[in-house]
């Protein structure tokens, strides 16, 4: 049985950060963060964990995108937490934020969309930045199956969001949404 | 508040990296981060939520990481042979219950364990091919259904299944490379073949291979019964149970391994006869590699199919078409038997197969409409009838394994006008229910918003 606070302590951080970049929003970004722990936490009682990182990684990713999915089938929006109450401004351009944002927005209906596992597999790989072998370990299938459920849902992605006009590039002039300031 | 470094884009082994994925990454770097929930307040959430952890959830735990697993589903529907086609479900339903059958009931459990078992679990992980055969109990069909399945370590496995259908026999062929997610369903005879793409299944529905999960058996979710007798050979009876799956095994008290086994189905009431039946098991067996072949010969009629993405709305239409085809009211049970049933039901033995289609295009015209049924459109009809058929049988699956308070009242209900609920169900993970009607329709409601039963006796 593992030490739930050790788990939050250690993790907290990563589990945190994939659910809201994922949802956008803070409410539901805790019902996600919190149902990842209780959801660890129970998995512990049936089975052993050799990587917890992953494996937090993965739930809440997976229970993200639960929540993307749910979100796009009832056609609910959310208004996407722009700057973190408290806090300074962020320095970037106003234009290229907004655009970020919409990117974003557009990428997670694309998510909510796609495969579960196709979905999962990409953001292991390309967010959070899972080797095949660590994503295959947690959808339970081979790293050659994980590897083509990230191709697979990168086509997807990029016919989805190619002719979008978002995806053109921004005079230098107006900020861009590749070269901005984090 | 972003702690994580920036995103380089992932090497280009899982898809590439190219000027649409750059930006995304960056986006999503970019997202502002505020502080995370305090540590405290989490910790008083998740005692509160242990608090009322149930039985069902730990099932629904388990399935969270995947290792409930089922099998796909495929519809043959070659050019000429209309009615013949239409019962490929069959062997799609029996192939798709051998892997809940083989994944279930051998996935993690908490029961008694004890040693000879354990020793039989060791066995199994020796070996690196099987042969066995599965018996299923089919609602109209007199004998069983039977398939005769080969697996070969690691990923493969073979099913072969022979009916009668018009008084002629039919052989269906699957193939499956759990690896690659992909199965492929051949009739020779028909010059058929289906190509179905598995890895956009929802979580938990990916086959797996079954020699694998044999060989991963927990020894401790079996309790031992006694010693007994089967086919002249000494055998150790032992009850198995995971989640709802429930059933026995018999051990070869010599071997150590495995003789029978049966499963009944999560789907039908307590008490009921068991529907899956696996026999004549042979470890170790030597195989050949052309039978795992899942090349489609030359001038077959190929169809391709993507098993992503089934949904209540596929349910219902299942439902739809089983009302359609049986002109009756529903009957007391609804499960993955009763789709099994579905192919039999394609056709009327009394019947020759002109009159059979004739028979189709008007119990189906209804459902898939009249320009459907039309001479010119009815290959791409029946194939599209069969995709959907399939989700809708996944997805009735998915609801036996891991959905919460799967509830059938639709027993003596016929089609309607949608004042009558026929189930409801709760989606892992979600908080409101999923309600089919009798026009078919989908509704979603809160627990207080759920049909309450009775609503109609059964017939006489």
């Amino acid at each position: 049985m593992p030490d739930a606070q050790a788990l939050i302590e250690q993790h907290g951080d990563a589990v945190w950060r994939i659910a809201v970049r994922l949802l956008g929003d803070t409410e539901d970004a805790k019902d996600c963060y919190q149902e990842t722990f209780l959801a660890a936490i129970r998995l512990t009682r049936e089975d052993a964990v050799k990587n917890w990182s992953a494996l937090l990684k993965r739930i809440a990713t997976c229970r993200a995108l639960d929540r993307l999915r749910q979100r796009y089938r009832r056609r609910e929006s959310r208004a996407e937490l722009d700057q973190i109450p408290g806090h300074d401004r962020r320095v970037d351009d106003p234009a290229a934020r907004l655009e970020a944002m919409e990117l974003r927005r557009e990428v997670r209906e694309a998510l909510g969309g796609l495969p579960e596992r196709q979905a999962e597999a990409f953001w292991l790989r390309h967010m959070e930045q899972l080797s095949p072998d660590e994503i295959a370990a947690q959808l339970d299938t081979t790293a050659a199956n994980a590897r083509q459920l990230v191709h697979r849902a990168t086509a997807a992605l990029r016919d989805r969001l190619a002719p979008k006009p978002t995806l053109r590039p921004v005079p230098e002039s107006e900020g861009t949404v590749t070269g901005g300031q984090r | 508040m972003n702690t994580q470094p920036n995103h380089q884009p992932s090497p280009d082994d899982t898809g590439g990296t190219d000027a649409t994925l750059k930006p995304v990454l960056e986006a999503f770097d970019r997202a502002p981060v505020p502080p995370r929930p305090d540590t405290a307040d989490t910790l008083r959430w998740l005692d509160a939520q242990n608090e009322r952890l149930t039985p069902n959830d730990r099932f629904a735990a388990e399935a969270e990481r995947g290792d409930a697993g089922e099998g796909s589903s495929s519809h043959s529907l070659p050019r000429k042979r209309f009615t013949m086609r239409m019962l490929s479900p069959l062997a799609a339903a029996a192939s798709l219950a051998l892997v809940v059958a083989g994944v279930l009931l051998f996935s993690p459990s908490g029961f008694d364990s004890n040693a000879v078992f354990a020793q039989a679990v060791q066995q199994m992980r020796a070996a690196q091919t099987l042969a066995f055969t599965m018996s299923m109990s089919v609602p109209g069909h007199d004998a069983p259904a039977e398939i005769k399945a080969t697996v070969k370590n690691p990923g493969s496995m073979r099913t072969e299944t022979t009916m009668t259908a018009n008084g002629q026999p039919m052989a269906i062929v699957q193939i499956f490379d759990f690896e690659r997610q992909e199965m492929v369903t051949l009739m020779h005879e028909q010059k058929f073949a289906q190509r179905i793409d598995m890895t956009g299944l929802p979580r938990g529905e990916n086959p797996h291979d079954i020699v694998a999960e044999f060989q991963r058996l927990d020894p401790e979710q079996a309790t031992y019964l006694e010693d007994v007798e089967l086919d002249g050979r000494k055998a150790h009876l032992y009850r198995l149970e995971a989640g709802p799956i429930k059933g026995k095994t018999w051990i070869d008290a010599a071997t150590l391994r495995p003789l029978r086994v049966e499963v009944g189905n999560p789907a039908l009431p307590e008490g009921a006869d068991s529907a899956i039946v696996m026999h004549a098991f042979r470890w170790g067996v030597a195989l050949d590699d052309a039978q795992f072949d899942m090349t489609i010969p030359e001038g077959y009629h190929v169809s391709e199919m993507d098993m992503s993405h089934g949904g209540p709305e596929d349910l219902a239409f299942v439902l739809r078409v089983y009302a359609a085809l049986t002109e009756a009211p529903f009957p007391d049970n609804f499960g993955p038997e009763v789709m099994a049933g579905l192919g039999a039901m394609m056709q009327d033995p009394g019947l020759n197969p002109q009159e059979n289609q004739a028979r189709l295009v008007r119990l189906l015209g209804p459902v898939l409409g009249e320009d459907a049924m039309k001479p010119e459109n009815l290959q791409g009809s029946m194939e599209a009838f069969g995709e959907r058929l399939g989700k809708g049988a996944i997805y009735m699956s998915q609801i036996a394994v891991d959905a919460r308070d799967w509830t059938w009242m639709g027993g003596g209900v016929g089609p309607g006008d949608g004042d009558k609920a026929l189930c409801y169900w709760r989606p892992a993970d979600a908080e409101t229910y999923q309600v089919i009607y009798d026009d078919f329709s989908v509704r979603e409601a809160s627990a207080r918003e759920l049909p309450t039963r009775p609503q109609i006796k059964p017939g006489p």
